[in-house]
């Protein structure tokens, strides 16, 4: 959503300086220096989600509190 | 002596505001200059070619060239600060970026409802900066007087419409890198201060430990 946001930038002129129509949404989405950013960040997000999913890890070895049913293991 | 002390003085300027005109003009702009450049070139010919410091008609010579040479550093000057002014209007969307991280730590859904409300104020702002860039521009054209339909006009334009992508890239990416090092692991890391933009839950539900909100890898 937010990168959307980001991206909104380009519709924000009242109109274009060439023509009486339209935004720069077109020449924005091929703007090669922000391919980078956007790898950018989804790298940050995926590292988080890692993080994210090393710390449930940590827990993995007592799972079985709360996979197993109590009263089919005792 | 005093006479030509004058003369000499004003010739001087006269010299200084053309070589500036023909030195700062970029190849974009010279086209449209071009007449106004001719003429130029033709009010100064005499004093070149056939004007001598005890001809009649000096003093006519430098009020003539020294009017026509002016209204052109006038004009140049203009578009100049024109397209400096856009600059101006355009440096204000990479100067603070569309997501602002605040100094607390919110509920997601708070992070998302400020972060919307303040983009909508932002883009209100961006809207009238982009107004006023219009402006500049019509008023570069109502001064420069161009023929709209002429290659060179075209390409004027092309140039000032290339600046605006670049206003409006460089907007993106400064939010982009803004967000990007917010949201990085070893920058929250190294500035132990920094409040969480968010929290997220660790719950138990359905058998199964889950991210409050959901993240990628929510399940275990």
């Amino acid at each position: 959503m937010i990168q959307g946001h980001f991206i909104s930038l380009a519709i924000q002129m009242p109109q274009r300086l060439d023509s009486p129509t339209g935004d720069y949404l077109v020449e924005i989405r091929d703007q090669f220096q922000l391919f980078g950013k956007i790898q950018r960040i989804t790298n940050n997000l995926n590292e988080i989600e890692q993080r994210a999913s090393e710390f449930l890890d940590q827990y993995s070895d007592i799972a079985f509190l709360w996979e197993q049913d109590l009263e089919t293991s005792f | 002596m005093n006479t030509y002390r004058l003369w000499t003085g004003r010739l001087d300027l006269i010299v200084e505001m053309y070589n500036k005109i023909i030195e700062t003009l970029l190849p974009v702009e010279k086209p449209l200059m071009m007449e106004r450049i001719q003429k130029m070139n033709k009010a100064l010919q005499s004093g070149i070619d056939t004007l001598k410091w005890n001809s009649d008609n000096i003093d006519p010579f430098i009020n003539q060239a020294m009017g026509i040479v002016q209204d052109v550093d006038e004009l140049v000057k203009k578009m100049k600060s024109n397209v400096e002014k856009m600059k101006t209007e355009m440096n204000h969307w990479s100067e603070t970026p569309l997501f602002v991280r605040r100094n607390k730590t919110q509920p997601p859904e708070d992070v998302e409802s400020l972060h919307t409300a303040s983009v909508v104020a932002r883009f209100d702002l961006i809207k009238s900066q982009g107004k006023e860039i219009h402006k500049l521009m019509k008023d570069t054209t109502d001064n420069v007087r161009p023929n709209k339909q002429s290659r060179e006009w075209k390409n004027y334009v092309d140039y000032v419409n290339g600046l605006v992508i670049d206003g409006i890239t460089n907007g993106i990416d400064s939010s982009m890198t803004y967000l990007a090092e917010q949201i990085s692991y070893s920058y929250n890391v190294n500035n132990p201060l920094l409040q969480p933009i968010f929290d997220i839950k660790v719950a138990l539900s359905d058998r199964k430990v889950q991210f409050e909100p959901s993240i990628g890898c929510n399940e275990r």
